[in-house]
């Protein structure tokens, strides 16, 4: 019994394990931010179209002031957050009450 | 395309194992090999220029999945013209992966229509949300691990993956020592976990071998629209493994014109847009109604949008 309880958790161990590789616990599964993840990939994603012409977006500060650039107006219409990362909840998603049957 | 994908590091040996079990004579590829380093270093390089206010960790993050939804699309446009079965390992969230690639895919048919990219990226997106790109999951049976998976299974039902099977393994062995309490453990979390994933085909490994996962992958979510007597459309989606998320339900839209174009589907963090049809696209969702591995939207006729007809069983559409 004391056996197992100095072990270290058996799939962690990599017994079984045909490639006997390391099989230490994954760190990639935190999640993050949806809202900040679209403001600032998409940001990013204004970089990459430069040769569409969006790349004037990287000195837009705010995508109110910009109607005409593509990517001010994806933000706005997806209330994302590039001018606030730390936001929470995706801006115009109209969320309805759930009811446990 | 088959995706595979681990909760644990050493899993991705087990599910690449059941992967080529499943599909013989497929080509095995990691995702990072549809790297394209010249664009991860131009957005690097741009993220200074661009001065974004963003923090070295959100930074990282977004880079990280831009990176990873470019070499998604790179993997599945090779795989649609390859000659042989495509398996792609995918480390870390294929959910939270795919989910990101939808969410671009949205935010480019609004921000940059018929754009080259655009259309790239919806292509894919709508591939996976009808079913079109299959996915095989690898857990250890232990209870944080088989948690994961449940969650990690119902997103991405409810992005609309396929879903080949999940496969629990390594199963501790009596022939490598391990005590008789901790193998009837072991096989508890695989029961369990088929309990929870009912519908989705769980296997565990046996005498050190993956098995294959030969019946063709199910679509992960079944939705059907009915109609109530009180004149309602009931939108019913069924996720296996929903009712073991946090779950958020919306509607949204991308159409002044319709109050809404999609439903909006949150799990445990996760979102998935489920476009609407164009009838419920003249309704009104209501709330929504949760039951189970079933969730149900109500959703009313918008008066606005059914001109010359009244609100009674003549206004069913067409």
């Amino acid at each position: 019994m004391s056996d197992d309880i100095e072990r270290p958790p058996w799939w962690l161990s990599g017994d079984g394990d045909p490639s006997n590789e390391d099989s230490s616990s994954d760190d990639s599964g935190a999640s993050w931010d949806m809202a900040s993840m679209l403001g600032m990939v998409t940001s990013m994603a204004g970089q990459w179209w430069a040769s569409s012409g969006a790349s004037q977006h990287a000195s837009h500060d705010d995508p109110a002031d910009n109607p005409d650039c593509v990517i001010c107006k994806g933000l706005l219409v997806l209330g994302s957050a590039t001018a606030a990362p730390a936001a929470t909840e995706l801006q115009d998603v109209q969320w309805l009450p759930i009811r446990r049957a | 395309m088959l995706l595979a994908s681990a909760i644990t590091p050493s899993g991705l040996t087990w599910v690449t194992e059941a992967a080529l079990a499943s599909l013989p004579g497929a080509r095995v590829f990691e995702l990072d090999e549809f790297d394209d380093r010249d664009t991860v270093r131009a957005l690097a390089s741009m993220l200074g220029v661009a001065g974004a206010a963003v923090t070295a960790v959100d930074g990282h993050g977004a880079l990280t999945s831009v990176q990873r939804t470019a070499a998604l699309v790179a993997a599945f446009e090779h795989s649609a013209v390859a000659s042989e079965p495509a398996v792609i390992l995918v480390r870390g969230s294929v959910p939270e992966m795919v989910a990101d690639l939808c969410s671009l895919a949205i935010v480019l048919q609004v921000g940059s229509p018929g754009h080259e990219l655009t259309d790239r990226l919806t292509s894919m997106a709508g591939v996976a949300s009808e079913g079109g790109i299959e996915w095989l999951l690898a857990t250890p049976p232990e209870s944080a691990a088989i948690t994961t998976a449940t969650a990690q299974v119902a997103q991405g039902s409810a992005l609309g993956l396929s879903i080949r099977g999940v496969l629990v393994a390594p199963m501790p062995r009596k022939t490598d020592g391990w005590p008789k309490h901790v193998r009837d453990a072991a096989r508890e979390q695989v029961t369990e976990l088929a309990d929870r994933l009912f519908g989705v085909p769980v296997s565990r490994s046996r005498a050190g071998a993956a098995p294959a996962f030969s019946a063709p992958a199910r679509h992960g979510i079944e939705t059907s629209v009915t109609r109530n007597s009180g004149g309602e459309y009931l939108l019913s989606l069924t996720i296996p493994g929903l009712q073991f998320c946090d779950l958020e339900v919306g509607v949204w839209t991308m159409d002044p014109s319709y109050a809404s174009t999609h439903l909006v589907l949150r799990l445990d963090g996760v979102t998935a847009w489920r476009s609407l049809d164009p009838t419920l696209r003249r309704c009104v969702g209501v709330e929504a109604v949760v039951a189970g591995d079933t969730v149900t939207v109500p959703f009313v006729p918008d008066a606005g949008q059914w001109p010359g007809v009244e609100n009674d069983d003549e206004g069913d559409a067409q």
